[in-house]
């Protein structure tokens, strides 16, 4: 790709150009003339030059003018018809690259690049590089995931032949270098009145859903722009958003939802996809196959929203308390950037941190509370266990009295347990522990962790009930659901364990109405703040649910 | 205020290949500066191996492998490999030469270094690396050898020469059969205009690449210089 500058005999202010035939063409239009053309061998370089005018002619010596011969029509055509594809969207030049190569390959190169350049003189698109500095490093900044200086690292690029600044953050997504353009093309926005949209919800939704939906009906009329939606796990959250998107999409406008991992959005989508037939919402997450369609409805891993610009009337955002989405602003800078301005966002969570409770408080941000469940029973409580000694009696293979009576009552209940453990190397040594002491159950074992290359078999297994006692990191917290679960925390108190993530594991249990023995079992050295303010939290919960009437037995709704 | 925060106080650091923190010392050895899960699925080559080729052999009735004996020992390219070429290892190069972590060369060079400090010891090399042609380079912004052999240069403290050019343009070797491989390379090598052989004709070349299949472009690679009268040429790459 051919990066010129050029200017006109009007300004001093050089101007961008991908294609300078398409220039010369619509320069010669509007009745004005060029007066040099630079070559720039990068498009650093070119910004570098758009901000200081007076060095390129002592720098770079100008070219001849290129001959004129272009099909105006055709690239008009062309320009139009990418817009229509490519509004919307965030996309570096080699992502374009493989764009054409995959879907344009019909059209030679040089008249997809001069279509690019035509939608840039229409403004619509805007074109970056990928990395910028002022000048001085330390204030280099991708332009694309908003990663400041700590994650840019400079090495000599053999591309633009000089030293080149490349983003480490967003490098899944492709390389962000200050010698490769960013494309922000932007969007059309219409309201349009579309016909009712058809849902199919496997199940109508309880009273207390129904609260809460209309609960943010009105949080959509009303002015604030942020709302934290706190249902606790297992109470259906996916359900009561469906209204809320179903508005939206009536209105023609578009709705994204956010989730942190990948798993999650593999999880999400095909339940939407039921539920809107007639929508055919996509799942973008790192090697979607969807990845150049269209809809109005997109499930994305929060990674991919770095891919939009000013496109989505509604965000949902899933799990916002959790890896990597809480506390990391440059995925929330990228969310807010995939957004319009005046568009709504409502925040997804089951354990909201102390910080954002406050702020609800101080009536800062508004907030909906799900307390219950769908099935109307109340969350398992967890039990707090002591035993001295904990890891030295794992490692030496001797008795532990309480853990073995938690895997007697899970055999007695005929039920599947999950047992986390802190760290990966506990896995092994507890596995060990367990094979020793319980010979019998070796083959209904395992222990499952990040980078197992047998991870998905192992969920799999123990979704189908194949494997009894499944020892983890925690990495199971959210989105597991067995229906027969129990759940000991095996080292309770280590401090990887907090309060967030010890209300997920507690979660786990009591998904299904038919079977509530489930049971939670922390078992730990001593009692941490952690543990004491998670069972604390549970049992708040449930009381207030109760306070409100939720829990009264002529609600109780079971299908 | 976090960002400044942690360059006053760094978090902890983290293993080479996966963002898993751990506990690590920049002089201890490599191996100990990866988590315990990428541990268990790197597989290092071990003892018994082919003197020529560095494959990993079961039975020690020979020093050879089969393939090898194949092969002219005037052809015979030494070369030692630091893992077998699995899933996870061709993952890992995939994310260091396609997705462009070009971070990864530092570890990937230094396990290569402490291999070659364990097989080839006292031996003083000349460092130099598989060439690309100048529109792949263009394409791909660095080439992948030449930060391997910088990076194992710089720990060995040994010279890194550019010996080679590629004459011509030829497909990637990954997208072809045995067959076509071993062809497909011939006279696509020569050696680099500014370089005078002779002075290097009693140092020994050690040539540094990312994957070891057939060794057909090692082998491609060495013969110029063989034509010039350098008379051992060996090689190390990250798999095979």
């Amino acid at each position: 790709m051919n990066i010129y500058l050029y200017q006109l005999k009007t300004e001093v202010m050089p101007r961008l150009s991908l294609s300078i035939q398409v220039d010369l063409h619509y320069w010669n239009q509007k009745g004005k003339s060029i007066q040099s053309i630079y070559k720039m061998p990068s498009i650093h370089q070119a910004n570098r030059c758009q901000a200081n005018p007076k060095k390129i002619a002592k720098r770079f010596d100008p070219i001849p003018y290129p001959s004129t011969n272009l099909d105006a029509k055709k690239i008009h055509k062309l320009a139009t018809h990418l817009f229509d594809q490519l509004q919307g969207r965030a996309v570096l030049s080699s992502e374009l690259n493989t764009f054409w190569n995959r879907k344009h390959h019909a059209f030679r190169e040089r008249d997809f690049w001069a279509a690019i350049q035509w939608l840039y003189l229409q403004n619509k698109v805007q074109i970056r590089p990928g990395v910028e500095w002022g000048r001085f490093a330390l204030f280099a900044r991708c332009h694309r995931c908003f990663a400041g200086s700590s994650h840019i690292s400079w090495r000599h690029c053999a591309t633009c032949g000089d030293r080149c600044a490349m983003c480490n953050h967003c490098l899944p997504l492709g390389r962000s270098s200050s010698c490769s353009p960013l494309f922000l093309f932007s969007a059309r926005h219409e309201i349009k009145k579309r016909s009712s949209i058809t849902l199919r919800l496997p199940h109508p939704l309880t009273p207390w859903q129904q609260r809460t939906v209309q609960k943010m009906d009105q949080f959509l009329t009303s002015p604030p722009k942020e709302l934290l939606f706190w249902a606790v796990t297992g109470a259906g959250k996916t359900e009561c958003m469906v209204p809320v998107i179903k508005t939206y999409l009536e209105r023609g406008q578009r709705v994204v939802w956010v989730s942190p991992r990948k798993d999650v959005v593999l999880e999400v989508a095909p339940r939407l996809k039921h539920i809107f037939p007639t929508i055919q919402p996509i799942a973008l997450y790192g090697g979607s196959p969807q990845r150049w369609q269209k809809s109005s409805l997109i499930i994305a891993t929060a990674h991919q929203t770095y891919r939009f610009v000013d496109y989505f009337d509604l965000g949902i955002i899933d799990e916002v308390d959790a890896f990597p989405l809480y506390q990391n602003h440059m995925l929330e800078s990228g969310i807010r950037r995939a957004l319009i301005p005046s568009a709504k966002m409502i925040l997804l969570t089951a354990t909201p941190p102390k910080s954002w409770k406050r702020l609800v408080k101080e009536r800062k941000c508004s907030m909906v509370v799900l307390p219950i469940r769908y099935h109307g029973h109340p969350l398992p409580v967890p039990t707090l266990k002591l035993e001295r000694r904990l890891w030295k009696k794992v490692m030496n293979r001797q008795s532990i009295r309480i853990i073995e009576e938690f895997i007697q009552h899970v055999l007695q209940t005929d039920g599947q347990a999950i047992l986390f453990v802190p760290r990966l190397q506990d896995i092994f040594h507890f596995y060990a522990w367990l094979e020793q002491k319980f010979s019998s159950f070796a083959c209904m074992m395992a222990g499952v962790y990040a980078q197992d290359p047998e991870r998905d078999q192992k969920i799999r297994q123990f979704r189908e009930g194949r494997i009894r006692f499944l020892i983890s990191t925690s990495i199971l917290e959210r989105g597991v659901t067995v229906k027969r679960c129990h759940v000991a925390v095996i080292g309770a108190d280590h401090p990887i364990f907090d309060q967030a993530t010890l209300v997920q594991m507690a979660g786990r249990v009591g998904r299904s109405a038919s079977y509530q023995q489930g049971e939670v079992w922390f078992i730990a050295q001593e009692k941490t703040d952690a543990q004491l303010q998670s069972q604390k939290e549970i049992i708040k919960l449930n009381q207030s649910t109760k306070k409100e009437g939720f829990l009264s037995e002529e609600l109780y709704y079971l299908w | 205020m976090v960002e400044w925060w942690r360059t006053f106080f760094p978090t902890s650091h983290t293993c080479h290949f996966c963002a898993t923190p751990i506990r690590r010392h920049w002089f201890s050895s490599i191996s100990k500066q990866i988590c315990m899960a990428c541990q268990r699925q790197l597989p290092w080559i071990g003892a018994p191996q082919c003197k020529v080729c560095g494959r990993e052999m079961n039975q020690r009735e020979t020093n050879i492998c089969s393939d090898c004996q194949t092969i002219h020992p005037s052809d015979w390219v030494y070369n030692r490999s630091v893992f077998a070429y699995t899933a996870f290892v061709k993952q890992i190069i995939w994310r260091y030469k396609y997705k462009g972590q070009e971070k990864l060369a530092v570890p990937l060079g230094r396990c290569m270094a402490e291999t070659l400090e364990q097989q080839w010891t006292k031996k003083k090399f000349v460092l130099s690396y598989v060439p690309l042609h100048a529109q792949r380079l263009s394409e791909r912004g660095f080439n992948q050898a030449e930060r391997l052999a910088h990076v194992i240069g710089r720990y060995l403290r040994l010279p890194v020469v550019e010996l080679l050019v590629r004459k011509r343009m030829t497909q990637p070797q990954s997208e072809k059969g045995r067959d076509e491989r071993l062809s497909a390379l011939v006279g696509a090598f020569a050696v680099h205009p500014d370089i005078d052989l002779e002075q290097l004709v009693d140092r020994e070349i050690l040539l540094v690449d990312d994957i070891y299949t057939t060794g057909s472009t090692l082998r491609e690679c060495s013969k110029p210089l063989k034509e010039q009268g350098i008379k051992n040429v060996y090689s190390i790459t990250i798999a095979r």
